[in-house]
């Protein structure tokens, strides 16, 4: 007989719905993924949550997919495979997608006649549970569609035909990773359910608690979800990967506070690698950057990035004629929400206009580029779970400029200058000081190349693979 | 003997812990052999009338004394009955015949106990039934809905009618040690300590089987309480701010109009993961009630306001399973604390850890020396007192 071999699934489902060039939680899941894939060899599956159910995740899937996008095998492939329809995510079972709609018919009715249909509604909910349940759909599919439909994953499209069914993908003993942005997605409500029930080992990664510790940096009132979230993979973990021991302490006392479960958990280093990529990767208008003088700030311009304190030292500091020394200030990054005014201030403000600059998108050749011919980088964050970027910038031999708060100092030590992200004029005082002696910077710039010891992906995922052996 | 048993709510089919404590009081006189008649006034519109009764009078008739008589109805109620000669001489009316004693269950009724016993059996004695420190309850539950102006004002009137009640009594059953330390502060009239208890009960098969139906079978902590305002405010002081107490495959169980009043209420979706985790029964019947009882893992108690002692609490002590409970539900109770399967918890913090680890654990095995000990919380043992008190009254007999 053959020994059983328990199957280390990652849940890829984040990657699989994402159309847009990694970032963050996505990076993080592709890198974990590339490599545990590469230590586990034929053991390692992929599997993605659809229509209800967790089903395997061809990564030949997704080539060709990608494949389809463009270029010359393009049509060779369309004549091979039938066309793959891109689907609107995130996909909802049948249950959740008709609760969906229910709510879309309550918020689009009148205020008047809103009772009413709630009512109507709720009398109809045993009548379509009941339905769902059943093989209706099924028997009256060729009734009600004049063709089959379109795959949606190849041969994941086939539909669950009854509970029994869920989770059959997995066995006892098998390992699940769930390093995505799971919170936007039913799946995670079936780890704990997936642990006593099937005796999977569940892997899951807490990357910050800010949603619950200041909601008022985020997006609506989030920090119920975000509770309910934790408080659900608690449970529903054998272990949850902390990116830093920050992230732990809030994580746990969190926990500890609503009364929540208390599950392992391990504290993993991210990977801080730059991507090598090609030199030509590089546009002209990135090009034409890199020729002047400029500080880096690499971050989504949301509210807690606290681009603001950095507008105002600059304006400080050109008030205080200090303009010409100032080499120019970049950021990096996509616009969030809430940078409104901001955006306004930096577009109008006479002392410091055409000296911050704003690039969307970069490749990763752009963004290498840009390191490299950075003066120095900064990072005013009001808050951090991690802080990728300063690592990134370290492991380029840059000298950073980091608000101290969070999990911040984790990341460089006391190779990093730290400012309180609150202190406009400490900012100016220090963003001054780099910019205008540069002995100063380049002693900090060769401690820096000398001591930083730059995280790698391949060491993330051996530490967490370790972790995953000893469960 | 004759006793004359005074109170504002109808006691045939108790619901509530003050009605439990007046019939299980009056049952015990008439087991030692009283004459026992129960008259009183309705406290609100929601009882039923029963023998003995005068309806409530209504609000109109109430605010005759205070401007505005929401949450003061039993002051008010007190004084119309007890100052109005219209109101007395109904009240007096359903009295059948002139009592040897008095007992007045809380303060309520005492101007009119007070004045009956002047005009009609000036021989009688009158004890007054403390069921909490009234003025501080009340002044709590006011600041809830009023400024602190009105809560102050309202506790005032209150604290009057209380230290009448205390001076002008020939004696005192308390509920509670604390009941009965603040009493002796303002008088020295005899005092008995007489705890909230429980009757004894054992689930019918029936009761067991409705109790499985609202519960499917998951292991679930159960919380029993009416909607009493209190009961409300201590359940979302400590289960507020996130509940993760449970697993997704355990629930608490709320029986009682209380279940009602949580369910409705914002908060509970306020709290992530309370409104998934609660099954609000509403009010249930008995044997449903000791189904439940029965089939729970732990029963909790989160009381942060009352000054006396908690019926639930002697119902979970009784029924043999992990209790959860503040400092402020365990008054009376305090000798269980630190007992197996028993766990005081005042911060919400402390409160729902307790909880998680109550329901982590296996079913609670007690041994029968405890069985015992928890046996003690059972109505004939907290009232022990009382016959000895009585006699001390009646006849002047030392206890």
């Amino acid at each position: 007989m053959s020994e059983f071999t328990p199957k280390i699934w990652m849940n890829v489902t984040t990657s699989a719905n994402w159309h847009r060039a990694p970032v963050g939680i996505v990076r993080v899941e592709q890198s974990l993924c590339s490599e545990l894939s590469r230590l586990y060899g034929e053991q390692f599956k992929q599997c993605v949550w659809q229509d209800g159910d967790f089903n395997e995740w061809s990564p030949k899937i997704v080539e060709k997919q990608n494949v389809l996008k463009g270029g010359e095998n393009q049509i060779k492939e369309a004549t091979l495979q039938p066309y793959i329809t891109p689907p609107l995510y995130p996909l909802l079972s049948r249950r959740l997608a008709l609760i969906a709609l229910a709510q879309g018919l309550l918020s689009l009715a009148p205020n008047k006649i809103r009772p009413y249909l709630n009512h109507f509604l709720c009398s109809l909910r045993l009548f379509i549970l009941r339905m769902i349940k059943s093989d209706w759909v099924v028997r009256f599919r060729p009734l009600i569609r004049s063709s089959p439909p379109l795959p949606l994953l190849a041969s994941n499209a086939e539909e669950t035909q009854s509970e029994k069914k869920k989770m059959k993908l997995f066995s006892s003993g098998d390992v699940l990773i769930s390093v995505g942005l799971d919170w936007g997605y039913e799946f995670y409500k079936e780890f704990y359910f997936l642990r006593k029930e099937k005796g999977v080992r569940v892997v899951t990664c807490c990357y910050d608690l800010i949603p619950v510790i200041y909601p008022q940096y985020c997006v609506g009132a989030v920090a119920g979800i975000f509770t309910s979230y934790f408080l659900e993979i608690a449970d529903g973990s054998d272990l949850i990967l902390c990116i830093s021991n920050q992230t732990e302490k809030d994580l746990q006392s969190m926990l500890h506070r609503v009364g929540g479960a208390k599950p392992k958990t391990y504290v993993f280093p991210l990977g801080d690698n730059v991507p090598i990529a090609d030199a030509d990767d590089v546009s002209p208008s990135v090009r034409e950057i890199c020729k002047e003088p400029f500080i880096l700030y690499v971050s989504t311009i949301e509210r807690r990035k606290n681009h603001e304190v950095l507008y105002r030292a600059y304006h400080l500091l050109c008030e205080e004629g200090k303009r010409e020394i100032l080499p120019k200030l970049l950021f990096v990054g996509m616009k969030g929400w809430g940078v409104g005014d901001l955006q306004k201030d930096i577009e109008l403000d006479p002392l410091t206009l055409n000296l911050i600059i704003q690039l969307d998108t970069v490749t990763d050749g752009e963004l290498r580029a840009l390191y490299e011919a950075a003066e120095f980088c900064v990072y005013p964050s009001l808050y951090e779970g991690w802080g990728l970027p300063v690592g990134e910038a370290l492991s380029m031999g840059k000298v950073v400029l980091s608000s101290n708060a969070g999990s911040l100092p984790e990341v460089g030590g006391g190779l990093v200058v730290y400012v309180d992200p609150w202190d406009i004029r400490d900012w100016a005082r220090k963003i001054f000081e780099l910019s205008s002696n540069a002995t100063y910077r380049e002693d900090l710039e060769k401690k820096v190349r000398d001591s930083y010891m730059t995280r790698t992906w391949s060491q993330a995922a051996l530490s967490v693979y370790k972790q995953i052996q000893d469960l | 003997m004759k006793i004359l048993t005074l109170c504002t709510y109808p006691i045939k089919s108790p619901q509530h812990g003050g009605q439990f404590r007046v019939q299980n009081i009056v049952n015990a006189y008439r087991k030692w052999g009283y004459s026992v008649q129960v008259v009183g006034v309705l406290g609100s519109d929601a009882y039923e009338l029963e023998d003995g009764f005068h309806e409530f009078p209504g609000n109109q008739e109430l605010s005759r004394f205070i401007p505005n008589p929401f949450l003061m109805e039993d002051y008010a109620l007190g004084r119309l009955f007890g100052s109005e000669d219209l109101f007395y001489s109904r009240l007096k009316r359903l009295i059948s015949s002139p009592p040897d004693v008095i007992h007045v269950e809380q303060p309520w009724l005492f101007d009119f106990a007070a004045r009956y016993r002047r005009e009609n059996v000036p021989n009688a004695k009158i004890i007054y039934g403390s069921q909490n420190i009234e003025c501080h309850l009340k002044r709590v539950i006011l600041q809830f809905y009023f400024e602190e102006k009105v809560a102050q004002q309202g506790a005032s009137l209150i604290e009057k009618v209380e230290i009448g009640a205390i001076e002008g009594a020939d004696g005192i059953m308390c509920v509670s040690e604390g009941d009965a330390i603040w009493t002796k502060a303002q008088s020295t009239k005899p005092i008995a300590l007489v705890p909230n208890g429980v009757k004894s009960w054992q689930a019918s098969e029936a009761g067991r089987n409705e109790a499985a139906i609202h519960t499917k079978g998951l292991r679930y902590a159960l919380y029993c309480a009416s909607a009493h305002p209190p009961n409300t405010i201590g359940f979302f002081e400590l289960f507020g701010g996130g509940f993760g107490s449970l697993k997704p495959d355990q629930k608490l169980v709320i029986a009682g109009s209380a279940g009602w009043s949580i369910a409705g209420d914002v908060r509970v979706h306020q709290s992530p993961k309370l409104a998934e985790r609660v099954i609000p029964l509403g009010v249930v019947s008995q044997p449903c009630l000791e189904g439940l009882l029965d089939g729970a893992h732990c029963i909790v108690l989160p009381l942060t306001l009352g000054g006396g002692t908690n019926l639930k609490t002697a119902e979970a002590i009784f029924s043999g399973k992990y209790v959860i409970a503040t400092s402020c539900a365990t008054r009376g109770f305090e000798r269980f604390i630190g007992s197996n399967g028993f766990y005081l918890a005042d911060s919400a913090s402390e409160f729902k850890r307790a909880l998680r680890i109550a329901m982590n654990s296996p079913v609670l095995k007690l041994s029968a020396a405890e069985i015992e000990s928890r046996r003690s919380v059972l109505w004939d043992n907290c009232f022990k007192e009382i016959p000895d008190f009585l006699k001390l009254l009646v006849k002047g007999e030392k206890k």
